[in-house]
């Protein structure tokens, strides 16, 4: 093998390496408890671009939460255990931020926009925090958004029930003021953990 | 505000959070507020038995919901499946069983009244051995983690009142 060929193999071979930790730094910055799902290569295939329609009845895009922090949970109001625990967790982590609460927004997006109505979602939000805003959709766009963030979700029959529940990936995501994702809080998350991740990623 | 908020929560501590009955005892059943048109809660509890045979919780049952009955959350990787218990839940001999968030609680489906923090909630557990008991499951904040408003969160806490 000729040493020219030699050296540019090894350089492809050094490019591919810094590619590879550039990526894996890009997905986990936060440490072991941010990894992103295998598969997952880079922070930024994560999320995109939505149009959903806010608690309040506004039509709104990911452009408007633009500029502060943004904690992005992926619920349902009929949600009798999984739901209240995680918002519930966010509500404390953004206690623990104190007055740096400010800077993050938290969303709540339903993945059973057929009985999460904007009205619906205006009782529930604020049981767990004053800043919770609820997003719902048609069923289109919140199936366009649920898989840009790589949220399964399927509706769940039981002949026994008139009511439905759903099955889904019970993820939090932090997204950066340039709207990236930037952390992947999993279930069971301790709201001191989150706040201090939140933390770290407003100084740096 | 300071005091009545001391008075509220030193009310509910001060019911009886322990139902007892034969071998049996069940412990701070509790469960969380709900939106009025949200249409299903958990219950969480805990249930000691102090006798050398173990029991079984086979049933539920409530005037609140249309359908009281034993669910479990399945952890599958990080997707969350609710599902009805089968066969019910042991109670072991001279042991416990916690039913807590993130695994087993009492689900009321077809809530028919908003569950309203600090109310109460009248259930009746059956047993295999000790048969029905009475209890009664006070409602905390929303978010709250666990019994006696364990991470009740403050916004939750003037909204209810």
């Amino acid at each position: 093998m000729k040493k020219s060929t030699r050296i540019g193999i090894l350089l492809v071979i050094v490019v591919i390496a810094a590619a590879a930790a550039m990526a894996e730094w890009l997905v986990i910055r936060d440490g072991d408890v941010t990894k992103l799902p295998s598969g997952l290569i880079t922070s930024v295939e994560i999320g995109g671009p939505f149009t959903l329609t806010d608690h309040t009845g506004r039509q709104v895009t990911e452009r408007d939460y633009l500029g502060n922090f943004t904690l992005i949970f992926f619920g349902y109001t009929f949600c009798p255990d999984v739901c209240p625990t995680e918002l519930g967790d966010i509500a404390l982590a953004l206690d623990e931020l104190g007055t740096d609460s400010v800077a993050v927004t938290p969303l709540m997006i339903t993945i059973d926009p057929e009985r999460d109505t904007p009205a619906k979602l205006a009782e529930y939000v604020p049981l767990f925090h004053e800043q919770l805003i609820g997003l719902t959709g048609t069923v289109e766009q919140i199936k366009e958004v649920a898989d840009s963030y790589r949220i399964f979700y399927r509706r769940v029959e039981d002949p026994n029930y008139t009511y439905y529940l759903m099955d889904h990936t019970s993820f939090i995501y932090l997204l950066d003021p340039e709207g990236n994702v930037v952390a992947l809080f999993r279930y069971g998350t301790s709201p001191e953990e989150m706040a201090s991740i939140i933390r770290r990623h407003m100084r740096s | 505000m300071v005091i009545l908020t001391v008075a509220a929560s030193g009310s509910v501590l001060a019911q009886a959070h322990e139902h007892k009955q034969g071998p049996l005892t069940v412990v701070h059943p509790w469960s969380r507020a709900t939106a009025p048109s949200q249409k299903a809660g958990g219950v969480f509890l805990r249930i000691r038995n102090d006798s050398n045979q173990p029991d079984r919780l086979i049933g539920v049952e409530s005037d609140r919901a249309d359908v009281a009955s034993l669910h479990a959350l399945i952890r599958d990787g990080d997707v969350m499946r609710m599902r009805p218990v089968q066969g019910g839940i042991e109670v072991p001999a001279n042991g416990e069983v916690v039913l807590a968030p993130g695994g087993k609680h009492v689900m009321l489906i077809g809530l028919r009244a908003q569950l309203i923090k600090e109310s109460n909630i009248p259930l009746t557990l059956i047993f295999e051995r000790a048969g029905r008991v009475e209890i009664v499951a006070v409602v905390e904040a929303a978010g709250s983690r666990g019994p006696s408003g364990a991470g009740a969160h403050r916004a939750a806490d003037t909204k209810s009142r």
